[in-house]
């Protein structure tokens, strides 16, 4: 399983999930969620646009468990 | 002929004065060198409070007055009691989850500054010495950088007031001049962005220039330069209110909805309904403990050479220096810029947050605005795992029960929360930042 976790203010936050590794650059996600994660292992970063404030990219990480 | 000399003896004295007094500010005047010792500028006190309005409960009291009279007359029908007419109208008919979202990124900062001057009394009388009780800083360029990544900008001036006067701003630049009218009283002539300009110099009131301020501002820096005229010192406090804007990050709060009071008449305010109010906080990667910028000054240090052998200006040997100033002040702490969202938790191995699963199937942090909120929803739990009964209905099937609020359903651990486990977990109330 792939996780998508952005960190704000110091807090992490898993905002999505995906069996693959579907994330890219330029995608858009609801940032508002706070999933459940078993992230352990980092696999890159990718700028996405919160769909709740689109003006500004924010970095997100790529984890798997 | 003697009438005519003394005429032209008066107007030559006056035309004299007046030319000592309006144009000529000293005898003589060189540049000597630069020195950074003879100026220092320090953030000496720095206040941040959000822009625009908080949130606020509402209730019958602050609708208007016919609103007021006709809902009473309807409530007085369905509540004939007197207690439970008064306690009905306290209820909070119209909740915080009216209002569809609100910013926090929007902030206000009031900085105020001390300029100072080295005052070196023991080198009071020395040839080579540089200070003497009649000098004066005469002109001074500050600037306030924030550095890019803490994702904060400059919005607007709001204020600038200095000992010698104050001007309230609401634009991205300005230029103004403080003058002194006879009678005393302070007045200001401005240029604000060029889009206007205004002279009170029709009123032929005779004044003297004091002060000649310009400001600026961009996204991460702002920049006022102040020109002290004629015997005017710019050591001193000045202030500047300037609003700021942090990057936007979406967080969604809880709001609960509670209804007076219990149905079987019994307890207390129960939760009858759960809604979400979507928010902006600043956007920042890592939450630092403070904000830093870099605070610069170039001035221009006018020294009077012959010491305390002075009366006006005029009659000054000056010599400048010039120097500048250039330091990183803290600005403020994360305790200003930080939201104060509470949730529900536990810390017992390991810090865990309770959460919420709404009708969608999507999962959310359950965060309140303000301790208060989550410490009265926390009551709530406890009281509801107490006697095992949501919204005053006692639930037959007993404690296993997972614990839903309308279509929502709370989650300890990623999974459904039974009114047992509420009493078997220590939940308490938890800052999120």
């Amino acid at each position: 399983m792939f996780y998508l976790i952005v960190r704000n203010l110091g807090a992490p936050r898993c905002i999505d999930r995906n069996n693959k590794d579907v994330y890219e650059d330029g995608m858009s996600f609801d940032c508002t969620p706070h999933l459940e994660c078993s992230a352990k292992e980092f696999v890159k970063e990718v700028e996405i646009i919160c769909t709740e404030h689109p003006e500004d990219p924010i970095i997100a990480m790529v984890f798997r468990d | 002929m003697k009438k005519l000399s003394l005429l032209l003896s008066g107007i030559l004295l006056l035309l004299f004065v007046s030319a000592c007094t309006s144009v000529k500010r000293f005898k003589s005047a060189t540049y000597k060198s630069q020195d950074n010792t003879l100026v220092d500028m320090d953030l000496f006190g720095s206040r941040l409070t959000m822009e625009g309005t908080e949130l606020s409960d509402r209730n019958l009291w602050e609708l208007s007055a016919s609103a007021q009279t006709q809902l009473i007359q309807i409530l007085n029908e369905r509540y004939p009691d007197n207690g439970q007419f008064i306690r009905s109208l306290n209820n909070e008919y119209l909740s915080r989850a009216d209002v569809a979202a609100f910013d926090l990124t929007e902030k206000k900062l009031r900085m105020v500054f001390t300029i100072s001057k080295k005052r070196d009394y023991k080198i009071l009388n020395h040839a080579s010495g540089r200070f003497s009780p009649a000098d004066r800083i005469e002109y001074l360029k500050f600037s306030l950088e924030i550095p890019e990544k803490y994702n904060l900008q400059f919005k607007e001036w709001n204020r600038y007031a200095t000992e010698y006067g104050e001007i309230e701003i609401a634009d991205m630049s300005f230029s103004r001049s403080f003058d002194l009218d006879v009678d005393g009283s302070w007045a200001t002539k401005s240029d604000v962005c060029g889009k206007s300009s205004f002279s009170r110099s029709e009123a032929q009131e005779v004044r003297s220039r004091y002060l000649k301020l310009n400001g600026s501002i961009s996204d991460h820096k702002i920049g006022v330069e102040e020109e002290g005229t004629r015997e005017i010192d710019l050591t001193g406090n000045v202030i500047a209110d300037v609003s700021l804007e942090f990057k936007g990050f979406p967080e969604r709060l809880t709001i609960p909805l509670y209804t007076g009071e219990s149905k079987d008449g019994t307890g207390g305010a129960t939760v009858a309904a759960l809604r979400f109010v979507d928010v902006l906080v600043p956007r920042m990667k890592d939450a630092p403990d403070t904000i830093h910028a870099v605070l610069q000054l170039d001035y221009i240090y006018r020294h009077v050479q012959s010491g305390w052998k002075t009366y006006q200006e005029w009659d000054d040997q000056v010599e400048y220096y010039s120097g500048t100033v250039k330091k990183e002040i803290a600005l403020f702490t994360k305790r200003d810029y930080i939201p104060n969202f509470y949730g529900i938790g536990t810390e017992i191995g390991g810090k865990t947050m309770m959460k919420v699963r709404r009708g969608t199937g999507t999962d959310y942090l359950l965060q309140f605005k303000d301790y208060p909120d989550a410490s009265r929803f926390l009551e709530w739990l406890r009281s509801i795992s107490e006697d095992g009964s949501i919204s005053g209905e006692r639930r037959n099937s007993g404690l296993g029960v997972p614990v839903m609020i309308g279509k929502n359903l709370l989650l300890v651990n990623g999974e459904p929360v039974n009114m047992e486990q509420l009493v078997k977990t220590e939940l308490k109330v938890i800052p999120l930042y």
